[in-house]
């Protein structure tokens, strides 16, 4: 069991959404990447839709009141667990006792907990996922609060014996951690690799590096985004053009890809609201409702875009611009106020390209993980 | 009929160039056909007032691949005009507690109370669209009389159940929100329980009729629903 002693900024447990009910007006939720919750889970021998605990911008603090493994892959949020830092994008065995503590993201917004058996809520809907806004599903349809207890599930047989033979190392009377972390070959995933936290502008060129010497904390904490831009510029997110596209003029729509906007404080779980350079279209037409997906950017009367994101209504009667492609998702999922983007437009054959090569990327790396069996 | 992206993982099927009317039984009639797509074509479908947007797997389907297959299964789509489907019965308990706003809309309309419960309750209704919130329906043929625009500053919370009016359009609160809609009545039924395999009452094209019933009615009915349990 977990038991919640701070709850930080807004901790709540997810899966990789709920889907299937958008005709009922249910939007997913689920992980804001969904990727690193996959990634997370791989890394303790969990099914990929096993629930996590997606944290945001300030991370809680748990106690753990059974031997546990978990992960941690995301924003650096400085995890500690009883004063001794621990590295995202590995094992962790933490001892019944042992107290996980977490500061404020330094870079990105979102870092995934994942724990081996998952966190054990109802499902609601097939999914463990939390709809804030809906107040359904997770821990009760809510975010956790102090004294929360969270069960984790048993864990399953081939689960138990493969994080046995992964070889560890100690860091402290508490705290063991597996020798290997996870890496990429980073050419190909850019936005995935700014959510596991490697924007360090590590080469690639191998699918991961097995055995100790690694040094210090795996994975990239270095002030640079995967592609090589600092992360204090704005984040390029690629834009497939929407059904309304053709609503705004080609200066407006050249004007979206020259200058940056920035995400404001209402920025949530439901959407990103934009400010920058307002557009405007010429369009009279009425516009009546319509499905919206994740990445939606819509164009409200005032010009200031909004790009809608898991928790979003299903349905919408805004011009929507562009939506962004989906390899760009993880790369919004770390974006918080103050943060910056700048559009470029991608055509959709060549997002769904990038997809697939993103993918390829996960899927190496889980059949690795869950091939690997104590390979040093 | 237009078919476009809504990014890499869906496509909107658009049937707007018509009037409302015959491009939502378009709509119902596209949606009736989408059922005989594999799964990676189809995942999920949600119909729009004049569209239909498909979810598919962009890992085993192409977008023009897709395209094409939804071409040529819906090129010779007619309109589905339902001619003998039940219109679902919402009963509701109007005006006092329940529907505070009811004297405004009499007011707007220059018409008795009793006349707005008749003009409400007269039509039957047709869901265009589940949208806004889990189990939230768009209902159109709302009698223009009534068709009061929205609160100018919305209420912080509007009870489940609630009966609304914003303009043209009427519809039911499926919980309790925030909310601009001017509140004429409440049913106890519940439009939206996450334990069912559908879990909305309603669903697109479904007709619509609100039947007016006492408050008695009213709390027998909500002592029964809430017997089941909560949604």
């Amino acid at each position: 069991m977990i038991e919640v002693i701070r709850c930080g900024l807004l901790t709540t447990v997810q899966d990789l959404g709920r889907f299937g009910y958008e005709m009922a007006g249910v939007s997913p939720s689920g992980a804001m990447d969904a990727t690193l919750a996959e990634v997370a889970n791989a890394i303790v021998g969990n099914s990929e839709d096993a629930a996590v605990l997606e944290l945001t911008w300030i991370g809680p603090e748990l106690l753990f009141t059974d031997d546990a493994w978990i992960a941690i892959c995301g924003a650096d949020m400085e995890a500690k667990v009883d004063g001794t830092s621990v590295p995202r994008n590995r094992i962790i065995q933490v001892s019944s006792g042992a107290k996980l503590t977490f500061a404020a993201a330094k870079h990105g917004a979102r870092t995934i907990l994942a724990v081996a058996g998952g966190i054990d809520v109802p499902l609601v809907l097939g999914s463990r996922s939390t709809h804030v806004h809906a107040r359904m599903g997770g821990y009760e349809g809510r975010a956790l609060r102090p004294g929360d207890v969270l069960k984790t599930g048993i864990l399953r047989e081939s689960t138990a014996t493969w994080l046995r033979k992964q070889p560890m190392r100690r860091q402290s009377n508490s705290v063991q951690v597996s020798s290997w972390a996870v890496r990429f070959p980073h050419e190909l995933s850019d936005g995935l690799l700014d959510g596991l936290g490697m924007g360090d502008g590590l080469g690639g060129g191998v699918a991961h590096k097995w055995g100790d010497g690694l040094g210090g904390l795996g994975g990239g904490s270095g002030g640079r985004r995967a592609n090589g831009d600092d992360w204090s510029e704005a984040a390029t997110i690629r834009l497939i053009p929407g059904p309304e596209f053709l609503w705004f003029s080609d200066e407006t729509r050249q004007m979206l890809t020259k200058t940056p906007y920035q995400l404001t404080q209402a920025s949530n779980r439901m959407g990103y609201r934009l400010a920058g350079m307002p557009l405007s279209h010429a369009h009279n037409h009425h516009l009546w409702s319509s499905a919206v997906t994740f990445g939606t950017v819509q164009v409200p009367p005032d010009g200031q875009p909004v790009i809608l994101m898991a928790e979003r209504q299903t349905t919408g009667g805004y011009p929507r611009l562009g939506v962004v492609a989906s390899v760009d998702g993880p790369r919004l999922a770390q974006l918080r106020p103050g943060h910056q983007v700048r559009f470029t437009w991608i055509d959709v054959r060549a997002a769904q390209l990038l997809l697939k090569k993103q993918r390829n990327v996960v899927s190496q790396l889980k059949t690795l993980l869950r091939h690997s069996g104590g390979v040093c | 009929m237009f078919i476009s992206p809504l990014g890499d993982s869906a496509v909107v099927i658009e049937f707007a160039k018509r009037g409302l009317d015959e491009a939502h039984s378009l709509v119902q009639a596209a949606y009736g056909c989408i059922g005989t797509l594999p799964s990676a074509f189809c995942k999920a479908v949600v119909p729009g007032y004049t569209t239909l947007t498909v979810y598919y797997d962009p890992l085993c389907v192409d977008y023009d691949v897709l395209r094409d297959r939804l071409r040529s299964l819906l090129c010779d789509v007619v309109p589905v005009f339902a001619d003998v489907t039940e219109a679902v019965d919402i009963p509701v308990c109007y005006g006092g507690d329940y529907g505070p706003d009811i004297e405004l809309v009499a007011a707007f309309a220059g018409i008795p109370e009793t006349e707005v419960i008749r003009l409400h309750t007269e039509a039957t209704y047709t869901v265009y669209m589940i949208g806004f919130a889990p189990g939230f329906p768009y209902l159109g043929g709302l009698d223009q009389r009534i068709a009061m625009p929205r609160r100018s500053t919305p209420r912080v919370s509007i009870p489940a159940g609630s009966v609304g009016i914003a303009g043209a359009q009427t519809g039911v609160y499926p919980k309790e929100s925030p909310g601009g809609w001017q509140v004429i009545g409440r049913t106890p039924i519940q439009l939206f329980d996450a334990r069912m395999d559908f879990p909305s009452l309603l669903k697109p094209g479904d007709k619509v009729h609100f039947r007016p019933i006492s408050e008695a009615e009213f709390e027998r009915l909500a002592r029964q629903t809430k017997g089941v349990g909560k949604g």
